[in-house]
């Protein structure tokens, strides 16, 4: 006799995974170019850079204020460039949580949708409460 | 030239670690963060910041390839995340204060033997296709923890259930606390609750913890970002690396059979695991 299985739960949408998907996907695309492109200009505009000299780039700077931010990137800062990408691979996460919970929700799934929006909340306190703070 | 050279070496690490990381659902940054530390001494604070970004790569090109959903199960994933992201952000904010109190060689003994620990029950389940006579629990009835998925290699759907759903939580948390000390995915304690304590399919735990380590590095990444131990040029090539590693991996994924992945990664782990501890102890 056929063993008999529970009713499946409503998996997240498909159109879910395909948005989210094509987003990850056009992630890809310009990562790999602004990667490309910053680690080529950094090592042409930097010839005697070290090993360990790259170790120490600033960072925090940069990141905290967005003014000079977009400024580094106007100006063509390769390093610059190199920090959007690192804020594009940070973001791909969170939007694709984003995307799962909203779906969610437009399906009535609320158990699940109340948890990926409570795992958004974290992911967004670690960023951009716990990370000032630590610092 | 000796810059580039280094550069292009890290980026072919990195892909091996991308491939390999994608395959068994481990990110790759328990790759990189000891061969950065090893193999170039970079210290510790920068290769587990390099680490993290690295796993980001790796799940953003696992993301890319299943744009249909593939063998995610996001439902569980959340329902995992909810402890893992807490410890994520617990460990990343610990790296910060045990680096200052140079404890460098302690986290390098530690993550070690989390390398080593995992060898027996990878070992244990070697022949093991699909887990057999699964007994949901109270949680995972409540939150409807199963599903189904297409086995590429059995050629049939494969239904899946999760059980001991709570132990899990809790291991996860631990796992986000690694994955927040060492820039590592979380991915082998994400991969073995599931598989092994969630009694899910091989495929499904890997698939769904590369969902997962991505979610769980983004936590810690932040906060390596603004304390300045992310280099963008170190982190941005490694990073790079695994991206094209990790696309391959996951184009391999659905052909292949769980003893097989298993068997690729073990000899990684065990090397990896001793050299680790026999540099924390100085020797």
């Amino acid at each position: 006799m056929a063993e008999e299985r529970p009713e499946l739960p409503p998996q997240v949408a498909p159109a879910a995974h395909i948005v989210s998907g094509r987003l990850v996907q056009a992630a890809v695309v310009v990562c790999t170019v602004l990667s490309a492109v910053g680690i080529v200009v950094f090592l042409l505009r930097q010839p005697e850079a070290t090993f360990s000299s790259i170790l120490t780039e600033p960072t925090a700077g940069p990141v905290l204020s967005w003014g000079s931010f977009t400024q580094g990137l106007l100006s063509g800062d390769p390093t610059h460039y190199l920090l959007l990408v690192i804020l594009i691979l940070l973001a791909v996460p969170i939007v694709r949580v984003a995307v799962g919970a909203y779906y969610l929700g437009k399906a009535r799934d609320r158990e699940v949708a109340g948890m990926a929006l409570g795992v958004l909340a974290l992911l967004l306190a670690a960023l951009f409460i716990l990370a000032p703070l630590v610092r | 030239m000796l810059l580039v050279l280094t550069l292009l070496f890290l980026f072919a690490v990195a892909m091996g670690a991308g491939f390999i990381g994608s395959l068994a659902g481990l990110g790759g940054g328990i790759i990189m963060g000891p061969v950065l530390v090893l193999a170039l001494h970079v210290p510790f604070p920068y290769a587990v910041g390099a680490s993290a970004v690295s796993v980001l790569g790796t799940s953003m090109a696992t993301g890319a390839l299943h744009a249909g959903g593939g063998m995610t199960d996001f439902r569980i994933g959340m329902f995992l995340q909810t402890a893992t992201v807490p410890g994520a952000m617990l460990g990343a904010g610990l790296t910060v204060y045990l680096s200052g109190l140079g404890l460098t060689s302690v986290l390098l003994v530690i993550l070690g033997l989390v390398l080593l620990l995992t060898v027996p029950g990878a070992l244990a389940r070697l022949n093991e296709e699909l887990p057999a006579s699964v007994i949901p629990d109270r949680l995972a009835r409540r939150f409807r923890l199963r599903g189904t998925y297409h086995d590429q290699r059995l050629g049939r759907e494969v239904p899946y259930e999760a059980a001991q759903s709570a132990p899990a939580l809790g291991v996860m948390f631990g796992a986000g606390l690694l994955s927040g000390l060492f820039g590592i995915g979380s991915g082998v304690l994400n991969v073995l609750a599931m598989e092994r304590q969630m009694r899910l399919p091989m495929k499904v735990a890997t698939a769904t913890s590369n969902l997962m380590i991505g979610i769980t590095v983004a936590a810690g990444t932040g906060i390596l970002l603004l304390v300045g131990y992310i280099s963008p040029l170190l982190s941005v090539t490694v990073a790079s690396g695994t991206t094209f590693g990790a696309l391959f991996g996951s184009l391999l994924l659905p052909r292949l059979s769980n003893r097989g992945v298993r068997f690729l990664f073990l000899p990684v782990l065990v090397v990896l695991g001793v050299e680790l501890v026999l540099r924390g102890v100085g020797l």
